[in-house]
């Protein structure tokens, strides 16, 4: 049986699936929420604001685990219900072969992976196309780290002596009618605790970012880059979902593996090494294993040299340490390409010799 | 021509044996039952014929082919089910046949034509998940005629049906018949085979206890109910009957097995030995009394 005819079955079989496309419009809908809350009016620990030409980047910086988490959680359910409807079976009896049903499975895991990929960047460019045509411009000041700044807490504390004072001082060379007046606000602890951050606010140092290029091109190489990293990491997550759906075959078993795995396990790998081993140990071995090994090429400071120069001109206003990122292409691109080769290898040989 | 045969097909899980040595042999045409009590191995043995169960031991062939990847050309020559009707909820009835057509490489405008045959026309637009048993187990019955296989493999097609259903399957399942197909069906609807099939074979606890041609298999077991004023003389007489395999006496009755069903040559062989019936008279075997007996517990081995 041809490849097309393979993925013409899973077409039919996952397009009339409505939490297919649930999970996809949820994944929409929290892309939108978190870029737009960037052209919207910035909110604390964003890095920086969405212009093109740095818009895929920055959607890839911003999505975070939350695509692969949602990867993981369609494709396990796409998968374990052919077992637990026993349709695995019919199709095995209809007349495809063990090798063509899991064949045609991976090809639908693949699609998945990209359909999560495309939606992600689909949302920043529409949010960027939305911020050109409107002029809204970014908003958000703080830097790359979410931390205040050192001179930014001074300032804070500067201000609300400052505002304190003032205000004391109002109420005592104030006349009578003014006191009643004044004191409404002075009194007040809280509102002039709130006027003070307000004043803090205002003298925080700003961000300063290179100006947006209204001519450049909605996607770039680097953009392309970007994308087809967090692709490959798509994938290595969908294959790691892959595997576990189709040897646990069990919705529940195979998702609570991979959240605790994905959420913990792999963070407690590290901790024993460095208890029981060493912190050099730790260091060699943490970065290999899957979750980390997968999340690097989703980074897309390693692939787009102009967003991370943006980074660094933004960093720098504020005096903060400049952005660096290993491009290693093993580690980048031969580790994933590995971890996903073991997981679809084990996932076949364990599959074709178990019965359905 | 021997569409299916199996020789010492044998499955075990851990210490239990499912299937023990079965050898089958279903020729063209054949309406073939496959007989037996819960867990005596039906499901197992048509999972291993269908690929999906990997045999312990033995071997089978169809169509004449035997092993690997031409084995599974033959499958393509199959319509069959396994124990439940096995489709996505989501889809219509006619999705899940397009999707098992797909498989089959059956032209989709063969749908509507099975759709008719089950009956399910009118609700083919309806989800899967919300069809009665009956309408289930007929759109698993259309699925399997998609592309007019040379076999049809069905395991408890009955399963849950009215009578009404189980009429109208019985009707598809010959209708099926008369267009060629050899059909292959394990149930425990001893009156259904009875009524369908030419041929069966009879499990128990994984072994093949009888096998023959569903008319041999009642015939030769005639029960011939005979009495007379004298009792000892009618005992004597039996007992030196040469066709006689056994009597059972009840009341005034007494019950010879045969191992014809020549009831005249009985009637001479008394008459001739001064012996007159008062009462003569056939009690054919229904195939439940040859099933029970045969699944007996007692009924150690079996003498097939
Ligand atoms: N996956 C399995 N693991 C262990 N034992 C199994 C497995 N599948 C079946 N068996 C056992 O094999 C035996 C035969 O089961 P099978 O389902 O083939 O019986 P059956 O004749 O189809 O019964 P029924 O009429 O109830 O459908 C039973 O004892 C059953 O418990
Ligand atoms: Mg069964």
């Amino acid at each position: 049986m041809k490849i097309g005819s393979l993925i013409g079955i899973e077409y039919l079989k996952t397009v009339k699936r409505r939490a297919f496309w649930v999970a996809l419009a949820f994944l929409a809908f929290l892309s939108t929420v978190a870029m737009g809350s960037e052209l919207m009016g910035g909110r604390r620990g964003v890095s920086a604001p969405l212009v093109a030409p740095y818009s895929w980047a920055m959607a890839a910086g911003e999505m975070g685990p939350m695509p692969a988490f949602f990867l993981a959680l369609t494709i396990v359910m796409l998968v374990t219900s052919e077992f637990s409807w026993r349709t695995a079976r019919q199709n095995v009896i209809d007349g495809l072969s063990k090798e063509q049903f899991f064949t045609a499975k991976w090809l639908m895991a693949t699609m998945v992976a990209l359909a999560f990929t495309i939606v992600p960047f689909a949302v920043a460019t529409g949010v960027t196309i939305y911020g050109r045509v409107t002029g809204a411009t970014p908003t958000s000041t703080l830097a790359p780290s979410s931390a205040p700044s050192s001179a930014e807490q001074a300032a804070t504390h500067a201000a609300f002596a400052d505002s304190t004072r003032k205000a004391l001082a109002t109420v005592r060379t104030a006349t009578d009618s003014q006191r009643v007046l004044v004191s409404r606000q002075a009194d007040s602890t809280q509102a002039a605790l709130r006027q003070a951050l307000r004043d803090a606010r205002a003298q925080r140092p700003r961000a300063v970012y290179p100006p947006p290029d209204p001519g450049a091109p909605l996607v770039s190489l680097g953009d392309l880059k970007v994308f087809a990293g967090f692709f490959l990491g798509s994938l290595g997550f969908a294959a790691m979902a892959f595997m576990l759906a189709m040897l646990l075959r069990s919705t529940g078993g195979a998702i609570g593996v991979f959240m605790l795995y994905f959420a913990f396990l792999e963070q407690m790998i590290g901790l024993l090494l460095r208890r029981f081993g060493s912190a050099d140990l730790a260091n060699k071995v943490v970065p290999y294993l899957p979750v980390n090994a997968l999340r690097g090429p989703t980074n897309p400071n390693v692939w787009h040299e102009a967003h991370v120069e943006r980074l660094n001109a933004v960093a720098a206003s504020l005096g903060q340490a400049r952005v660096t990122a290993d491009a290693d292409m093993m580690k980048l691109v031969g580790l994933p390409l590995a971890w996903i080769g073991v997981f679809v290898l084990v996932t076949f040989l364990v599959f074709r010799k178990r019965d359905l | 021509m021997t569409i299916l045969e199996t020789s010492g097909l044998t499955k075990r899980y851990g210490r239990l044996t499912a299937v023990d040595h079965v050898s089958l042999s279903v020729e063209k045409g054949q309406v073939f039952g496959f007989l037996g009590p819960n867990g005596s191995g039906k499901t197992t043995t048509i999972g291993m014929l269908l690929g999906i169960i990997t045999p312990s031991g033995g071997a089978f062939r169809m169509f004449g082919r035997d092993g690997g990847d031409e084995l599974h050309a033959a499958r393509r020559r199959i319509g069959a089910t396994l124990e439940t009707p096995n489709f996505y909820p989501y889809l219509s009835g006619r999705d899940n046949l397009r999707v098992a057509a797909r498989i089959k490489g059956v032209a989709e405008d063969r749908i509507g034509e099975a759709l008719d045959i089950v009956g399910l026309t009118g609700r083919q637009k309806d989800a899967f998940r919300k069809y009665s048993l009956g309408m289930k187990q007929r759109l698993a019955l259309a699925a399997t005629m998609l592309g007019d296989p040379e076999l049809i493999i069905l395991d408890e097609p009955a399963n849950g049906l009215d009578p009404e259903g189980m009429r109208e399957v019985r009707e598809i399942i010959l209708a099926l018949a008369a267009r060629g197909a050899t059909i292959f069906l394990s149930s425990h609807l001893l009156n259904e085979v009875e009524r369908t099939c030419t041929h069966v074979a009879i499990l128990r606890s994984g072994k093949v206890v009888r096998q023959s041609a569903v008319r041999d298999l009642v015939a030769g077991a005639t029960v011939a109910s005979v009495a007379s004023d004298d009792l000892a003389a009618l005992r004597r007489i039996v007992a030196e009957y040469p066709a006689a395999t056994g009597t059972e006496e009840r009341g005034d009755r007494l019950f010879v097995h045969l191992a014809d069903d020549d009831l005249a040559s009985l009637n001479r062989f008394a008459h001739e030995r001064g012996v007159t019936f008062s009462h003569l008279a056939v009690e054919k075997r229904t195939l439940e009394d040859v099933f029970i007996e045969a699944t007996a517990k007692d009924a150690v081995g079996g003498a097939a």
